[in-house]
């Protein structure tokens, strides 16, 4: 399990979260405490990398729906990345792939920020 | 027939999925249906310890796997408090995420990957535990 955080020198409220490891209930409670304290540091605009993420559940995707809901409270805004075929998959299934803004890239995703 | 005991710590839920994994691998079963068959298997495991055990870490789980030519059946059982899936509304798969509950997708998720999701509730029939079968088929 890894939770990495890159930050950009000229873009204060933009950090870039790479997750590693199973996103099953153990890590995502994790993760989502340690989002929720990037954006109570003001991170309000969060791209999130699931590159690494080699399993994904139903826990993995409360916690993206629950972030998403915090960023909309704060005016934020949440990108995902590199999302496997698995992960797309489960997605798809839940209906949630439109709901989320994903992109390939690290520099497509910061570019979109409004 | 192969079979697995441990405690309902989530951290066990990496052992289960490695259990159910190496073994499917071992009999050749396609990637993609291991793939959903360790999510479901992943998400009726996260139930039992979230629900019938409270979250609590000594909690017994039992899971065993039956795989044959044209089926594989995992049954899983516990012994805590009997967690009904009815009483879990489904996911009302809107297009508004505000409007999206945050409960049920574990189920729904099972349901989709499996053919045959089946619970036994403790107290029905003589029964002393829990159990929740789940059945694919391989056609």
């Amino acid at each position: 399990m890894g939770f990495d955080v890159k930050n950009i020198e000229d873009k204060p409220e933009i950090a870039i979260v790479y997750l590693k490891g199973r996103l099953d209930v153990h890590y995502s409670s994790e993760v989502e405490t340690q989002i929720n304290k990037l954006i109570s540091e003001g991170k309000k605009k969060l791209v999130i990398s699931l590159n690494d993420v080699e399993y994904l559940s139903s826990s993995g995707l409360r916690i993206f729906i629950a972030i998403s809901r915090t960023l909309k409270e704060v005016n934020g805004q949440l990108k995902l990345i590199k999302l496997n075929e698995t992960a797309r998959k489960i997605f798809k299934i839940v209906e949630l792939i439109d709901m989320f803004d994903i992109y390939e890239s690290e520099e497509e995703a910061i570019n979109s920020f409004m | 027939m192969d079979e697995i005991k441990l405690t309902s710590d989530p951290k066990n839920l990496k052992v289960i999925a490695d259990f159910v994994g190496k073994i499917l691998k071992k009999r050749k079963i396609k990637s993609d249906i291991i793939e959903e068959i360790l999510l479901a298997v992943d998400e009726a495991a996260t139930n039992i310890i979230k629900h019938s055990y409270q979250e609590k870490t000594d909690g017994n789980i039992k899971l065993i796997l039956e795989t044959g030519p044209d089926k594989i059946a995992v049954s899983i059982f516990d012994n805590g408090i009997t967690f009904r899936p009815e009483d879990v509304p489904l996911p009302v798969l809107s297009k508004d995420i505000d409007n999206r509950r945050p409960g049920g997708l574990g189920i729904f998720l099972m349901k989709k990957f499996m053919d045959d999701v089946t619970f036994y509730f403790k107290g029905t029939s003589g029964r002393d535990f829990n159990e929740v079968r789940m059945v694919k088929y391989l056609n």
